[in-house]
């Protein structure tokens, strides 16, 4: 969109009709003085934009002339392509004022739909577009006035602060969200109702009246349940005192109580039929028990006297048969002794006799020892000589070390014959053996080495000495004869004959030796020692045998002596016998003794127990006569009894019926005490509940609890919209903070650059404002800026927002009412520079009362004319 | 025989608390209950009549406290040129044995408890078949014993009853509601009936009074007691309601639209006596649609009466938002504002989401056009 024209009437100062016309593309400027209506017209142009025809607020109302009137604004645009005129009649009455769109000659739109074309115009408020960021206001009108100076920049800054409100709804929504925020603070935190809060409150409310409800509704049904109780037990206790059931328990119970005492009494009859037949019993055994008793006795005295009888035969028997066993045992002590004797005889002389035997036998060993002792030592003598004579020599080693050695020298000595200087003799005929060496003659062609030189003499010619010069295998030679030197001399031999010699010595001392060995270990395999000791065990050579040597045969006196043993082991075995048998016989004289002093003792006892009973038989006829009387009396006791037994009632059936019925009686009485007393509980406690009027109470709290309920509810509700309300302005302002800041700052930074190369500019995240300048590395609160910088960037900040409208396909015009006022002349220029540059894309209005500063500033010069009356 | 008048009241339900009423009202309604006994005796005094039939639930419950029993034991023997007529209605049913038991010890003369289905002669001439009911829930019709009731010939029968009755409208009835013709079945000249709080007439010898003090919305205006004039055996009875109720209840339905002149049209439904309303309470139920701007008005314009009325509640829960483009003009035309109050009035309106979310919606913008106001005006005030 271009703006081409604008004409006012009733406008402030235009009661009369003025225009601007011949607004050109790019940069339009109108400078002007002060009081000029700069500022009339940007207000209504701004009307025009952004105001409905049919209000009259105060923005319109200011527009008004003091005289009066109704201000008339007419615009006329160029849109791609298309011309249009628009026109708005404002109204003081209300929904009266008009708004119109012509194309050429033609109405376009009018009223509502033109309004609405107008704000497409400008921009869809629905896309969220900065429907009036294209407005600067005048900034100054009086510089001299400090105040109005700082108002002046106040409302530079407030006039971006406040399109860019209205994109993130700036300070209204902040204080909106406020309020929001603290409405949900006072009700709610982050974990739950707030303490103290309406919610809170209302909960706290709700949970007491809830309890108390529940506490009443236990209580009322607790007296609910009283009553039903108390209404029970009234018609128990009226059962219980119903005349005739008391009447029956009665009449049961005297009955009981009669059978009952006749059967305790018949029992009591049986217990003394029983008792008396016990005590007929009683008697009747014991005096069967007296006359057994006598008779027993009787018996006992008659056997007492047989036994006494009986023993005194026995011990006259025993002493008869004790006399022939001690002459028996006598005859058999003396035949023993007799024989004891003679074997002791013939056992000396046959000791005698074996002593003799074994001291012979005795030297003939010793004989034997001796003579093998003797030759022993003797081998042992030849064994120490042997011995030296077989370590004398060369051993097999060193023998063979020896001949190794001459066979080693013989071949060095053949090799050196063979490599050393030599010399062979060819005598002339006729001069054999003239030669000689070292006075030997020598033999004709022989072959002889002269390995050490020597002197030869050929007579009649002179000597020549020969020197062997070089030695040839010497060396071998000599050290061959060193090895042979020194086994022989390790031999200790002088020649390697003798040594043979003296081996063969040795191996012959060798053999002899063990041959030696061979026969003394023959005759001492034990040693020498041991043959020794065995000799000196002997008996010496003069120990004799006692007494003079017997002359009877050894064996007669074997046999003698071993048949007078067996002799003596019979008698001493027929001694034992007789001896046992004496002792049997004194025993059996002892027992019999014995058993006659006790049927002697038994007899007295018998005796005694018999004594006082009277005469025996008339004893035994009384005891008979009484046993009789006794079994009569027993026998009627018992019939008695029986008797008694048989026609006997239940008792134990009377006893329980007796209990049941007055058990029965009691349980009534105490039923009928219990229920009084249950019911006298109940009576108070029903009371004491109905007293304290639970059943209104509970009526009325369940009352409060529906109302406290719907306060929740409505506490709850106002909760969930504050909520809804703050998350619908967050997450607006977040959309529109995204959809600006970073777009706006990318605008504005090449801008920035024209004023300050290097500069950046922080927007508050919030606000979307400025906040900080960077520049050279230093950061600048936006605040802190002068107020040049401050408008400065509040222009640029203008422009960029322009540009980005123009970018997005809907290039609005830029209108500038005296907007820069604090920048230098310096400044001023660059300042210009952007507005020029921008001015290639948008349409640029500035108005001014700045003449000759914004002479530089180029573009098409704007000025206010009269106009005729509009249309 | 000269024509025989009483008063016939019920449910006075004596000890009622209102405990969903703010505190300070339910002191007040709290207080004219108390009072009601000495107002029917004030007029029964005013219309010379010397019998007050009381058809069940005087009190609220069956265990009133002493204080409410005695006073009203005391305001009836006060009154000791009437006799009282009472029956247990379900509320104060026999079964409560410990309240009638309480309540014959300290009943005065002149009060009648009538705890068993006999008939009892009132006056000479006149018998009274009382109906008590003898336990919460009787399972039972209790008037049936009325039809073979003998009373001697050419005397007065007046049945005196609780419960409810056959529906109008359904052929068929629970065993225990009363037969509404029990009036002509049973010969009797009136029926006096208790249960319903407002009055209402089942046939000509057949009446509700309604409760003396009203007690909730359903039944508009005052409470009130009949007067009834019997002049002979067969003649039908005349009936003459008389208000002795000290508050007024009521509820008003407020229908909107959004073309409504909100203030106007509630200005219309305010009793118009405005020197009574402390008297008044009442309900302001209001339905239909309601743009932003009328929702805030009304609620500024209930805000400005409702301290006058001696209880004023109101309910919009059933009053639909309708959201205008132009409203959220008035919020912002553009930017974030405008942003958040479209998100808003869309999800108001949309379908698919739960009508508990787009209440929640509807509620937020409009608190968001309130609030918007609100810094408006303050705006302005600031100008």
């Amino acid at each position: 969109m271009k703006i081409r024209a604008i004409r006012l009437e009733n406008v402030r100062r235009f009661v009369d009709p003025v225009e601007i016309t011949g607004i050109g593309t790019g940069l339009n400027v109108l400078a002007a003085p002060n009081e000029q209506g700069k500022s009339t017209i940007f207000d209504a142009l701004h009307a025009v934009f952004f105001k409905d025809a049919k209000s009259w607020d105060k923005d319109i109302r200011v527009l008004a002339p003091r005289a009066g009137g109704e201000p008339r604004v007419e615009v006329e645009i160029e849109l791609d392509g298309q011309a249009y005129r628009l026109t708005k009649q404002f109204h003081k009455a209300s929904g009266k004022g008009d708004c119109r769109i012509w194309q050429g000659e033609s109405l376009y739109l009018q009223s509502d739909a033109a309004e609405a074309w107008l704000q497409q115009l400008i921009k869809s408020p629905k896309a969220g577009g900065p429907a009036g960021l294209l407005w600067v206001r005048q900034g100054l009108t009086n510089f001299a006035d400090a105040k109005e100076t700082l108002a002046a920049r106040q409302d530079l800054m407030s006039s971006v602060a406040g399109e860019v409100d209205s994109i993130t709804g700036g300070q209204r929504m902040d204080a909106i969200r406020r309020d929001v925020r603290q409405s949900l603070d006072r009700l709610v935190t982050m974990r739950g109702a707030r303490k103290g809060g309406a919610l809170d409150l209302a909960m706290s409310e709700l949970a007491a009246l809830t309890a108390r409800e529940e506490q009443l509704s236990a209580q009322v049904q607790e007296l609910r349940c009283q009553l039903d109780q108390r209404q029970d037990l009234r018609r128990a206790l009226a059962d219980l005192q119903d005349p005739e059931v008391q009447q029956a328990l009665e009449e049961r119970l005297r009955q009981t109580q009669q059978t009952l005492q006749a059967a305790e009494s018949h029992q009591e009859k049986l217990v003394t039929a029983e008792q008396a037949l016990q005590n007929a019993t009683l008697l009747l055994e014991n005096h069967d028990s007296a006359l057994a008793g006598f008779l027993a006795r009787r018996k006992d005295h008659n056997e007492a006297e047989l036994a006494l009888a009986e023993t005194a035969e026995g011990l006259t028997q025993s002493a008869e048969a004790l006399e022939p066993a001690r002459a028996k045992l006598a005859e058999m002590e003396q035949a023993v002794a007799k024989l004891k004797a003679d074997a002791r005889l013939a056992e000396a002389r046959l000791a005698q006799h074996q002593r003799s035997a074994r001291l012979a036998q005795a030297a003939e060993q010793r004989r034997s020892l001796q003579q093998s002792l003797d030759q022993a030592r003797d081998l042992m003598q030849q064994i120490a000589g042997l011995k030296a004579q077989a370590e004398q020599g060369p051993d097999r080693a060193a023998l063979q070390r020896i001949e190794t050695a001459r066979e080693a020298l013989s071949l060095a000595s053949q090799a050196q014959k063979l490599k050393a200087f030599s010399l062979t003799v060819r005598y002339e005929p006729g001069r054999e053996g003239q030669l000689t060496l070292d006075g030997i003659p020598l033999s004709e062609g022989e072959r002889i080495a002269l390995p050490k030189g020597g002197s030869l003499e050929a007579p009649g010619l002179g000597r020549i000495d020969l020197h062997p010069g070089e030695k040839a295998g010497g060396d071998q030679l000599d050290q061959a004869r060193q090895e042979l030197d020194q086994a022989l001399l390790a031999a200790d031999c002088p020649d390697v004959e003798q040594a043979r010699l003296r081996h063969q010595s040795r191996q012959e001392a060798c053999i002899r030796l063990e041959e030696a060995q061979v026969q003394l270990k023959q005759l001492a395999p034990e040693g020498v020692m041991a043959l020794m000791q065995r000799l000196d065990a002997l008996p010496t050579e003069g120990a004799e045998a006692e007494g003079p040597p017997l002359d009877e045969n050894p064996e007669n006196l074997e046999k003698t002596v071993l048949a007078l043993r067996s002799k003596m082991d019979v008698a001493s075995v027929a001694l034992e016998q007789a001896r046992a048998e004496e002792a049997r016989q004194r025993l059996a004289l002892e027992g019999a003794r014995v058993n006659h002093q006790a049927a002697l003792q038994r007899l007295e006892r018998a005796d005694a127990a018999l004594v006082g009973q009277g005469d025996n038989t008339e004893k035994l006829a009384s005891l008979e006569l009484r046993q009789v009387e006794l079994r009569q009396v027993l026998a009627e006791q018992r019939e008695q009894y029986q008797a008694l037994q048989q026609a006997a009632p239940d008792l134990a059936m009377a006893q329980a019926r007796a209990a049941r019925a007055r058990s029965e009686q009691t349980a009534t009485r105490e039923a009928q005490h219990s229920h009084q007393r249950d019911l006298a509980v109940l009576d108070s406690r029903i009371a004491t509940i109905a007293g304290m009027a639970v059943e209104e109470e509970l009526a009325e709290v369940s009352d409060q609890v529906i109302a406290a309920q719907k306060r929740l509810a409505s506490v709850e509700f106002e909760v969930s919209v504050l909520r809804r309300l703050d998350l619908a302005l967050e997450q607006a302002r977040n959309a529109a903070q995204e959809a600006y800041v970073g777009p706006v700052l990318q605008e504005l930074q090449p801008l920035l650059r024209l004023l300050w190369p290097e500069a950046r500019l922080g927007l508050d995240a919030g606000r979307v404002l400025p906040d900080q300048l960077t520049r050279a590395g230093q950061e600048e609160a936006f605040d802190s800026l002068s107020g040049g910088t401050q408008e400065q960037i509040a222009l640029l900040v203008r422009l960029a927002f322009a540009r980005l409208l123009a970018r997005g396909g809907q290039p609005a015009p830029i209108i500038l009412d005296d907007a820069i006022v604090y920048t230098d002349d310096a400044r001023i220029e660059k300042i210009f520079d952007a507005l020029t540059l921008q001015a290639d894309e948008m349409q640029i209005l500035v108005f001014t009362c700045r003449q000759k500063s914004f002479r530089a500033l180029g573009g098409t010069q704007l000025s206010i004319r009269p106009a005729t009356a509009l249309a | 025989m000269p024509p025989f008048r009483f008063l016939h009241s019920s449910d006075l339900h004596l000890g009622k608390r209102f405990g969903q009423m703010p505190e300070e009202v339910r002191a007040d309604l709290q207080q004219a209950r108390g009072q009601v006994i000495a107002r029917l005796a004030q007029a029964a005094q005013e219309c010379r009549v010397q019998h007050v039939l009381i058809a069940g639930d005087m009190f609220d419950t069956e265990t009133p406290s002493s204080r409410v029993m005695r006073q009203g034991l005391a305001a009836m023997g006060a009154a000791a040129d009437l006799q009282w007529w009472i029956i247990p209605g379900n509320h104060d049913s026999a079964a409560a044995e410990t309240l009638w038991a309480d309540l014959a010890r300290h009943a005065s003369e002149n009060t009648h408890l009538l705890m068993q289905p006999v008939p009892v002669e009132m006056a000479p001439g006149v018998h009274l078949l009382p109906a008590p009911c003898r336990h919460r829930f009787a399972g039972q019709d209790l008037t049936a014993w009325m039809d073979h009731c003998e009373t001697p010939e050419g005397s007065l029968r007046i049945g005196l009853a609780h419960g409810g009755v056959l529906e109008f409208g359904s052929n068929e009835g629970g065993s225990e509601v009363i037969s509404p013709n029990r009036a002509s079945v049973a010969r009797l000249d009136y029926l006096a009936l208790g249960d319903w709080h407002g009055a209402f007439t089942l046939n000509p010898r057949s009446h509700y009074s309604g409760t003396p003090e009203a007690d909730r919305f359903k039944h508009a205006g005052r409470g009130q007691c009949l007067l009834v004039e019997l002049t002979a055996p067969g003649q039908p009875p005349e009936v003459t309601p008389i208000e002795i109720g000290a508050y007024h209840w009521q509820e008003q339905i407020l229908q909107l639209t959004s073309a409504s002149d909100v203030s106007a049209q509630l200005q219309a439904v305010l009793p118009a006596d405005r020197a009574s309303w402390h008297r008044h309470l009442l309900r302001l139920r209001v339905e239909g649609w309601a743009t932003a701007p009328q929702r805030l008005a009304l609620e500024q314009a209930v805000a400005q009466v409702a301290p006058e009325f001696c209880f004023f509640i109101l309910e919009a829960s059933s009053l639909r938002s309708e959201h205008q483009l132009s409203d959220l003009d008035l919020i912002a035309t553009n930017g974030a504002l405008r942003a958040a109050a479209e998100d808003l009035m869309q999800a108001a309106e949309d379908d698919r989401l739960a009508q508990g979310e787009r209440d929640i919606a509807s509620a937020a913008l409009n608190r968001l056009f309130a609030y918007t106001q609100d810094s408006a005006r303050a705006a302005e005030d600031h100008a």
